[in-house]
């Protein structure tokens, strides 16, 4: 059954955000609560989550967090171990489904509420749609249980080994488009299942990533990829990847000066 | 003269083939006689060629005229003793008698000797078609690997008979013509007959120089005398090639002699094509067919669809679009793969033709043409449909030289068709990892599964319009909603000055503010006709049909993109093509660039060329020119 989560709603979210937003973290620990008084429940689709296991997804993502350098600032990179573990550990404890996932205020709850000082130490002065929930894609928890969502392959027994296909950067490009391709898992897995194989030479994961959604784009207007089975999928995916990877080199290749050079640090 | 002779071949002590068993030798009744009549007369003419020269093929449908008839009745009639066994007698003797002749020339005509007890080393083309069956033929990757397939020449003749003209060089070079008569009836016996000795026969008969145990073709002058005394197509000075005449073919499924004729050139083109297109220079066959006097043009397979797309991957073999199919276990190369595909709209059954049904392509292609190094159609192998009845493909696979003798093996006596089960050991792996590998390649077209797993909510509707629907993407047709926006810097092209007043100005919409003291700064234009798939020169555009409602000059300018999931597109991904305006058809005739500038009020039909493989999004923009020419006075 389905796990259901406080909602906190506008106005009380952009009070606390208003608060929070240049307050130290030790003052951001103390606020943390398991309730608000605003929040709501969803009145059916599942149980209500109790505060014992809001107290202990809390524990375990200070653990996390504690490993990345928290609440000192911490290098780049272990933040991204951070989030992708995180991402795992959402997707897997929380029991939420798609649905109770895509309703906003949750997020706003679990990033003000519950997990206040570990939302302001991964993203420092934010703007608001990192912690309000305006923006799933953007929200500091949000975008991550639906990166483990998306990716996530509930057959297999290592089903999150695909979380680490993509950087953040090249992953927005699935967000930004998740009306449509972003919005089939099956197609988010079968990019993410052949991004390993494919040569990108001098390319920007970034820049090859959006020259395939375009090409999938262009056929998701003509095919129905639900459709496929997974071999003619994995067909379709591997050819719009080795096309445009193919196209993309050669450009690359022609034009490596510095200012490419410096393109592919950024990438 | 020697006045040629029928003669029976006996039962020889030691048994012999009877003439059923030859008759056989193609297994299976052909699906259509005509089809392996011309695959295997021109596969003998192709192996026959002479460098240098282009082969002619041609097929004659003719009908003995009344002046030559008396002669074919007094050469041809059998003797007494045979004739209720021997039908050709039955056919002489009977007005408006039918011939269809194959006439090659360019090429080096049946030669060796004409005993097949006779030892050579040099060449037996002779016995191997005329006397012996079943021989194994030495050409370098020749088409036909055991003469077989010429049983389907007495198949044809409703009597079992053929006559054989033929000129070639004999051992000193000199040009000598030969002349045979060849008939396969029933084995049969004379013991009810008083007048010869009874004995059983086998049923094979020849005609011509009879001699004590065997016949002689007649040669030289003597032949070329009775041939011209028949009426058959004579040798040009210093030209060698064959005639074969099948005497009264059977064309019953025919309403008449044309109507053959034209299933016969375009059987031509389905079977021959590969070896046929002009980049091959003198190296080609260059087939006719004529009936009863009137030429019947073989259909140029690099126009015609859906022949040309096989053309078309045909020609890509060698090029890096094609692939090259491997055998993992052992590892071998098995041969190049190439594929075309299209958007078309569909064919409509009447549309194919008899020829095209029996190479196995029964209306729009999803098939691969198999082939090998002779570059004769083995057949059309049938790959999955796709989803979409205007979506085909045509693939060619062209068997690797060194594993020739392989596939050749593996055909049956008709050559059409790869069998693994006729082989063993790893050959028989190749011929099926080749088929394997095909199914590989084609797996994309496969139309989806009827239970596929669906995560996403869609109500069975949403799907089905989203699969028809996404073909044509509905266009509105729109005002200029920004005149600036148009790329700058085209010297002479009138442009709309963004500043103009009334922009919005109803009132303008039809001219009805008058001309001159209201300019209409948008122009009216509605879709008559919804964008639709129509054949322009064979290829797939979209037409759609707009009216300009507003009077005076107004330009057209068309937006073009490609329909994608999110709407339309606007960057392509690198290196894709767009669609394109092919060209504005109006009353004033058709306007081949990217905009166009009609009189209002007037209908205009935008013609675009869209990307294989998308949903193209069209609309069309109107701006009039009016105020540009009263704001720059």
């Amino acid at each position: 059954m389905s796990v259901l989560y406080p909602r906190l709603l506008g106005d009380a979210a952009r009070e606390l955000h208003s608060q929070y937003q240049h307050a130290p973290i030790a003052k951001l620990q103390e606020g943390h609560a398991l309730r608000h008084p605003s929040a709501v429940f969803a009145a059916t689709g599942g149980r209500r989550v109790t505060a014992e296991e809001l107290q202990r997804l809390r524990e375990d993502i200070l653990t996390v967090a504690a490993r990345a350098g928290f609440p000192n600032e911490g290098r780049r990179q272990d933040r991204m171990d951070f989030d992708v573990e995180v991402a795992q550990l959402l997707h897997r404890r929380c029991g939420l489904v798609a649905a109770e996932a895509s309703v906003r205020p949750m997020w706003a709850f679990l990033a003000l509420v519950l997990l206040p000082d570990v939302s302001y130490w991964r993203f420092p002065r934010p703007p608001g749609d990192r912690v309000l929930g305006t923006d799933i894609t953007r929200h500091v928890w949000g975008r991550l249980w639906w990166r483990a969502h998306l990716l996530a392959l509930p057959q297999e027994h290592e089903r999150y080994r695909l979380l680490e296909t993509f950087g953040e950067a090249a992953f927005d490009q699935m967000y930004a488009r998740r009306r449509s391709i972003g919005g089939s898992r099956i197609l988010v897995r079968a990019v993410a299942d052949a991004w390993p194989t494919v040569d990108r030479g001098r390319v920007p994961e970034r820049t090859l990533l959006i020259d395939v959604l375009k090409r999938l784009s262009r056929w998701g207007a003509v095919v129905d990829f639900e459709s496929l089975d997974d071999d003619e999928l994995r067909r379709q995916v591997q050819e719009a990847v080795t096309e445009s990877a193919a196209v993309l080199r050669a450009v690359y290749v022609q034009d490596v000066g510095p200012r490419h050079a410096s393109d592919r640090t950024l990438g | 003269m020697i006045t040629p002779r029928w003669w029976s071949q006996p039962f020889p002590p030691t048994g012999a083939i009877a003439s059923e068993g030859i008759r056989n030798q193609l297994g299976r009744p052909p699906v259509d006689p005509l089809t392996v009549f011309v695959r295997e007369t021109a596969q003998n003419s192709w192996d026959a060629r002479l460098p240098g020269v282009e082969t002619v093929y041609r097929l004659e449908l003719t009908t003995v005229a009344p002046s030559y008839r008396p002669t074919w009745e007094r050469l041809l009639t059998p003797p007494a003793a045979v004739q209720e066994h021997l039908g050709v007698g039955r056919a002489v003797s009977t007005p408006n008698l039918r011939l269809l002749s194959v006439v090659d020339r360019g090429t080096k005509g049946l030669g060796g000797p004409t005993r097949a007890d006779e030892l050579t080393d040099g060449r037996r083309d002779w016995i191997s078609f005329v006397l012996n069956v079943g021989e194994k033929r030495d050409t370098s990757l020749g088409g036909g690997t055991y003469g077989y397939g010429k049983a389907v020449l007495y198949r044809l003749s409703r009597v079992g008979t053929i006559l054989v003209y033929t000129r070639t060089a004999d051992e000193t070079g000199i040009l000598v013509s030969r002349l045979i008569g060849i008939a396969l009836g029933r084995s049969f016996d004379n013991r009810g007959r008083v007048d010869t000795e009874s004995r059983p026969f086998t049923g094979r008969h020849w005609w011509g120089d009879v001699r004590d145990d065997h016949v002689e073709p007649l040669v030289g002058d003597g032949a070329d005398e009775v041939a011209r005394s028949l009426g058959l197509t004579p040798f040009e000075y210093g030209e060698s090639g064959t005639t074969l005449v099948v005497i009264d073919p059977d064309l019953d499924d025919f309403e008449d002699m044309e109507q053959a004729a034209q299933h016969l050139a375009e059987t031509i083109a389905w079977q021959l094509w590969p070896i046929m297109l002009p980049e091959r220079g003198t190296d080609r066959l260059a087939p006719v067919v004529v009936a009863a006097g009137r030429a019947f043009p073989v259909p140029d397979p690099s126009r015609v669809y859906p022949l040309r797309m096989f053309v078309a991957a045909h020609r890509r073999l060698p090029t890096d679009s094609a692939t090259t199919l491997d055998c993992g276990n052992p590892r071998k190369r098995l041969g190049r793969f190439a594929l075309e595909r299209s958007v078309v709209v569909p064919m409509s059954p009447s549309a194919v033709s008899l020829a095209a049904s029996f190479a196995g392509v029964d209306g729009d292609p999803h098939h691969v043409c198999l082939m090998r190094s002779p570059e004769l159609v083995v057949r059309y192998h049938e790959g999955p449909s796709t989803s979409s009845v205007h979506s085909v493909y045509a693939g060619v696979f062209r068997a690797d030289d060194q594993l020739d003798d392989v596939y050749a093996a593996s055909e049956p006596p008709t050559h059409d068709n790869w069998v693994s089960e006729q082989l063993t050991g790893h050959e028989r792996t190749f011929v099926r990892a080749t088929f394997m590998r095909l199914r590989e390649q084609l797996a994309v077209f496969r139309a989806p599964a009827q239970n596929a797993p669906s995560t996403t909510s869609r109500t069975a509707l949403g799907a089905v319009s989203n699969y028809l629907g996404g073909l044509v993407a509905a266009a509105f047709a729109s005002t200029d909603e920004q005149p600036g926006r148009r790329e700058s810097g085209r010297p002479g092209v009138p442009r709309t000055p963004t500043s103009g007043s009334g922009q919005d100005s109803p009132s303008s919409l039809n001219g009805s503010g008058g001309a001159g003291s209201s300019p209409a700064t948008r122009a009216r234009v509605t879709t008559l006709m919804e964008p639709h798939i129509e054949a322009a020169n064979g290829s797939v555009v979209l037409v759609a049909r707009y009216a300009v409602t507003t009077p005076g000059p107004v330009r057209l300018d068309a937006r073009l993109s490609v329909a994608t999931w999110e709407g339309r597109e606007d960057e392509p991904p690198a290196g894709a093509a767009r669609p394109m305006v092919r060209e504005w058809r109006t009353a004033h005739g058709t306007v081949t660039d990217e905009f166009c500038v009609v009189n209002g009020p007037a209908e205009v039909e935008l013609v675009v060329v869209p990307v294989p493989d998308t949903a193209t999004d069209m609309s069309v923009v109107a701006t009039p020119l009016t105020e540009l020419t009263e704001g720059a006075a």
